[in-house]
């Protein structure tokens, strides 16, 4: 294979995020990573102290996770304003009829590129809901415009 | 609104194949790298039919084999996506997972979907690299 890396490589700082929950080591990632002004979370649940939180209540589901990520946000220096990207994946789709207010309340100024799909299962059974973002720090819409 | 020209750089497997018609197996544009899903398949032949261990270390292969042609490398991964097709290959998928990702720890997102492109894929994983991220910069 030829060689593709060039020479001179732009060094960026990976910052790391950890939530301190238990499948982040078992799994090899982070809750959050921030290169330049780019954040990446990953994929969050309701899980909260290593405790799955909300069983069969997909909204408080959706606010535990949508907690999880505003705080991965800030430990990255980031605001849920800063986001331009989020997933959501239910296990079931007749749940985005009360997801998607949550989405309306938390980003109805933001106004992300967003996606929601239904899969066929996520990492625990008890789970309805798994939302992943990407923000770019400082990209928020200038509210005093 | 200006567009600054940022050249896109189409990045295929090997040498000698065709890029797929509708897609690349990754893209570069500045020092972005976007990996498409990659699954257990090598020389367009599915490999490791018996097992997702075996499948996810081939779809991470593959995934190594693009960053590795765009320049980038597999420590430079800032997020990946994992897409199985059975939940109860969780435990065998991680194992993998953690020794591949343990000391980079990107972004992650792992979910089942109801298929793949194959009835004999277990497993899918995209991936997104930003060259120059790696925690470690030895041999950059």
């Amino acid at each position: 294979m030829p060689d593709q890396r060039e020479q001179n490589v732009n060094r960026t700082t990976r910052q790391l995020v950890s939530s301190g929950g238990p499948f982040e080591k078992i799994g090899g990632y982070s809750r959050a990573v921030r290169v330049g002004h780019h954040v990446f979370v990953s994929g969050s649940t309701a899980v909260k102290d290593g405790k799955i939180v909300g069983a069969g209540d997909v909204v408080a589901q959706t606010r535990q996770a949508l907690s999880t990520i505003t705080e991965a946000l800030q430990q990255a220096g980031a605001t849920l304003a800063d986001v331009v990207r989020y997933r959501i994946y239910l296990t079931n789709i007749a749940d985005s009829a009360k997801v998607l207010p949550i989405f309306g309340e938390y980003f109805g100024e933001i106004r992300p590129a967003g996606t929601l799909v239904a899969v066929s299962a996520l990492v625990a059974p008890e789970m309805m809901i798994e939302i992943e973002v990407d923000a770019i720090a400082g990209s928020a819409i200038s509210t005093s415009s | 609104m200006m567009a600054s020209n940022l050249p896109r750089r189409l990045i295929t497997l090997d040498d000698t194949s065709e890029p797929p018609a509708n897609f690349s197996p990754a893209v570069r544009v500045g020092d972005h790298v976007f990996v498409a899903g990659m699954v257990s398949m090598n020389g367009g032949e599915v490999v490791g039919q018996d097992g997702v261990v075996a499948q996810t270390r081939q779809a991470l292969d593959n995934v190594e084999t693009a960053l590795l042609r765009a320049g980038a490398r597999f420590d430079e991964i800032v997020r990946y996506r994992v897409y199985l097709t059975d939940m109860s290959d969780l435990a065998g998928v991680r194992t993998v997972l953690n020794a591949r990702f343990g000391s980079i720890r990107p972004a992650g997102t792992l979910v089942a979907v109801r298929s793949l492109v194959l009835p004999e894929l277990k497993i899918e994983i995209e991936a997104d690299a930003i060259i120059g991220s790696a925690l470690r910069d030895d041999n950059a």
